[in-house]
């Protein structure tokens, strides 16, 4: 069953712990979707990161985890979610 | 031979790019864990994410607009960028054609490409420098 309750993370988180990469080439908004690019070598498909706002300013949880786990924030992703969302992996806090 | 499973003309107005027409296949799905549809474009190497069917056509239009602006913008320019993914020139007398095209040996991604829900849009416009900063 889809479960409504999963928090959204504010985009500027995930924007800051993208532009901590120290590979951040820039980003390009189109409606609500924002695609953030990377610097390097490869082709552009390998190195742009879509994400699209469901709600303007929030991205969804799902998207949010793939990126921490892809970009090695998950840590700091999960601290954000009990500090703002009042939400932790696994168990709502009372 | 070989069969063209999606095709995209891109027409540049003093080699500024302007619009493209698209052909090609993509998938959607409710997620499971949320609820909201997850729309594959495996030919550009994209998924995003709607919160419904109506907004998934939206989704989709901005996906590739992202993606046409983001390779002009960033990369090499369309054309290259899709030919790293597989796409081949098919045409370039006036607008280039680019086609993503299957092996007539190849059945069985001829298959898999036929599951994909066919997406058409002839005349996408691109707004190079408008919206991104």
């Amino acid at each position: 069953m889809p479960d409504p309750f999963y928090p959204s993370v504010d985009l500027s988180f995930i924007e800051h712990h993208l532009v901590q990469t120290g590979k951040f080439a820039g980003h390009y908004i189109v409606g609500q979707t924002i695609t953030f690019v990377l610097n390097g070598p490869q082709a552009i498909h390998k190195r742009s990161i879509l994400i699209r706002q469901l709600t303007p300013g929030q991205v969804c949880y799902e998207q949010a985890t793939g990126l921490a786990a892809r970009f090695g924030f998950m840590g700091a992703l999960l601290a954000w979610l009990d500090t703002n969302r009042n939400w932790r992996e696994g168990a709502y806090v009372q | 031979m070989q069969n063209i499973e999606a095709n995209i003309v891109i027409t540049r107005n003093d080699g500024k790019l302007a619009s493209i027409s698209v052909q090609m296949p993509i998938w959607s799905k409710q997620s499971e864990f949320d609820g909201n549809t997850i729309v594959k474009l495996p030919l550009l190497g994209i998924e995003t994410v709607a919160k419904n069917d109506d907004d998934a056509e939206i989704a989709i239009k901005e996906a590739i607009q992202s993606f046409c602006g983001v390779a002009e913008k960033f990369g090499e320019g369309i054309e290259k960028e899709l030919q790293s993914l597989g796409w081949k020139l098919v045409d370039s007398n006036g607008n280039p054609v680019l086609g993503f095209c299957v092996s007539e040996t190849d059945a069985l991604l001829d298959r898999l490409l036929q599951t994909g829900d066919n997406y058409t849009n002839e005349n996408l416009e691109i707004e190079e420098e408008l919206e991104h900063a």
